[in-house]
């Protein structure tokens, strides 16, 4: 039996998952305190601390399943949204029903708006049901002095839920 | 490879070294990119597996990049240029007056661009230039803000004095009504921007936004006096176009939103007007620069304001105050008639009654806000030395609808009710306009 060719697949595969690996590697660098953040409200949130992080494959946003051993706690996504110049950086938490547990901005730019980064205006979208935007969009309130930024986020995580459950649901 | 290395040389030949490193560094790691990738097919086609191993890899790089692009979409800075808008297209008309006929006015009152550019992460230039009554331009503001860290910044240029609401969020379909409030007219002279160099922060922990800069004063003497009894310090504003400056002034404004729905701001704005007749001024002459301090207002404004927002609710309050030093002095040189204090406020309620109580037309974002005003603004609130004008201390009314067939995009109507303390007659206003913001 000739080895050779199954020695040089390995190698390239390897190689492969090296390149893959390290791409991935730079995924995490963008903000060490972005994940600090996130892994101290998953803590928070899920009271564990021995789950691991599982990128959803080929998928269009930073989704990430969150497991422990074989079981899924729960999801979290880092998404971007629009204030009036700038874009601002956040993230949700969803449970494995794929309902919200939390949001939170993790890096807001613009000199407008942060009214947005407000913990308890941001709590209205916990379990907030997120699959008609025209009907439940009016359960969030909105700000005076941050409209663009409360709607745009408000559109962004109605989004961001529904391309969730579609993807959860057509995975079941 | 040629064709980089080709790349390498010419602009090697024609840009500056920094760029050029950047470029060769950018290079090289193509070409290693490059040159990997051919030792690997060189290897594979030894072993007859070009086909499934090219496939393989061009699945893996795929993915590989697919993954770095959704990482870009978190890490990458925004994409540079910025252009946006808004404007205010106005009717107005003045009811009969007994018999006598007031013809309507319409006006495409302002037109602005915004132009902005993000440079880096750090660095963005913000601009808004202005067409008010289609054929004057102004820029309303054009200044550079650099990030110093994460929460605070530091702008430079011609930038909006932090006061009260409407000065800052001045675009119309922020505001109920087709008019902006004559509180933010008469008593803060809106849009009120001047040059200058400052900081804006904030502390999101606290729930505090802030604003506190040096900035350029109001001319307050041209060969003349440029204040007025009726419009108060309006005329003043430089607009940054030619100012010129004495001293600088002191313009700050911290906002509080801890309360979910509500937004509370405290502003403040100390300083002296400029004159022109300190320019070229010997100071050594006490007989003349006694005649300049004349031309010369001391001004401390103070603003608070509230907004809350709760499901359909909107409430919103303002109380301006202006208390201006030297008017006796001043009025006495130029003839003018300004007052010591200038005072305003106004209370409204608004009420979105597609929220629950009419259905929506077409669309999910769609809002009828239906409105009521109470509104007084008063330019001779306190004299020094003349006799105080009861027709500058004005009251209004306003009831309307808008109707926001889109974010951006509201009809508005409203009635105003126009009194002064000078007479018990009442005048009425109707307005239609247009808002729009994007």
């Amino acid at each position: 039996m000739d080895f050779k060719p199954h020695i040089t697949k390995a190698i390239t595969l390897m190689v492969v998952a090296l390149l893959f690996l390290s791409f991935k590697a730079s995924y995490w660098e963008f903000d060490k305190k972005y994940i600090v953040k996130i892994q101290k409200s998953i803590d928070e949130l899920f009271g564990r601390n021995s789950y691991n992080f599982e990128e959803f494959k080929n998928f269009q946003e930073a989704f990430y399943t969150i497991k422990e051993a074989d079981v899924v706690l729960g999801y979290f996504v880092v998404a971007k949204a629009p204030s009036k110049f700038h874009q601002f950086d956040y993230y949700i938490v969803f449970d494995a029903k794929t309902e919200i547990l939390k949001i939170e901005v993790l890096n807001y730019r613009e000199n407008y708006g942060a009214e947005i980064c407000n913990k308890n205006w941001l709590k209205q979208f916990v379990r907030l049901p997120t699959e008609n935007y025209a009907k439940y969009n009016r359960m969030v309130d909105g700000i005076s002095g941050a409209t663009l930024s409360a709607n745009n986020l408000k559109q962004d995580v109605f989004r961001l839920s529904k391309l969730l459950k579609s993807h959860i649901s057509a995975k079941r | 490879m040629k064709i980089t290395i080709t790349t390498l040389l010419f602009t090697v030949g024609n840009m500056n070294i920094n760029a050029c490193q950047n470029i060769f560094y950018e290079t090289l790691a193509n070409i290693k990119k490059e040159l990997l990738l051919r030792l690997l097919i060189i290897n594979l086609n030894k072993n007859k597996m070009k086909k499934r191993v090219l496939i393989l890899m061009t699945v893996a790089l795929g993915t590989s990049l697919m993954a770095q692009n959704s990482a870009e979409k978190i890490i990458a800075g925004n994409p540079g240029l910025h252009i946006g808008g808004y404007g205010q297209i106005d009717f107005n008309l003045n009811e009969r007056d007994g018999t006598i006929h007031n013809n309507g006015k319409l006006d495409v009152h302002r037109l602005v661009t915004f132009l902005g550019y993000n440079f880096n992460e750090k660095a963005s230039f913000v601009s808004e230039l202005e067409f008010e009554h289609v054929s004057e331009v102004y820029v309303e503001q054009a200044f550079l803000d650099y990030k110093i860290k994460n929460n605070l910044s530091i702008n430079a240029g011609l930038m909006l004095i932090p006061m009260g609401i409407q000065n800052l969020y001045h675009e119309p379909p922020t505001f109920n009504g087709v008019e902006r409030t004559n509180v933010d007219k008469y008593i803060i002279p809106t849009t009120w921007r001047e040059m200058g160099i400052g900081l804006s922060g904030r502390s999101i922990e606290h729930s505090i936004s802030y604003q506190a800069m040096l900035v350029n004063g109001f001319n307050g003497y041209n060969d003349g006096g440029v204040f007025s009894g009726k419009s108060g310090l309006r005329s003043g504003r430089q607009k940054g176009a030619e100012s010129y400056i004495t001293y600088p002034d002191f313009a700050a404004r911290v906002s509080y939103y801890g309360a979910p729905g509500l937004n509370l701001g405290f502003s403040s704005y100390l300083g002296d007007s400029e004159s022109k007749a300190y320019d070229g001024l010997d100071l050594s002459d006490d007989a003349v620069v006694a005649s300049a301090d004349s031309t010369i207002i001391g001004i401390q404004m103070i603003g608070i304001d509230a907004r809350y927002n709760k499901g359909a609710l909107q409430l919103t309050g303002q109380y301006i105050i202006a208390e201006l030093s030297n008017t006796d002095q001043y009025n006495g040189f130029t003839g003018k008639d300004l007052g010591s204090k200038l005072t305003g406020y106004y209370y409204e309620v608004g009420y979105n009654l597609m929220n629950g109580i009419i259905p929506s037309i077409s669309s999910d974002s769609e809002e009828l806000i239906a409105f009521a005003r109470y509104e007084n603004y008063n330019t001779h609130a306190e004299v020094e030395g003349i006799a105080i004008n009861d027709a500058y201390n004005r009251t209004e009314m306003t009831f309307g609808l808008g109707f926001k067939v889109a974010q951006g995009a509201v009809f508005k109507a409203d009635y105003q009710i126009k009194s002064n303390a000078s007479s018990d007659e009442k005048k009425g206003q109707f307005n239609l306009g247009v808002g729009i913001w994007f």
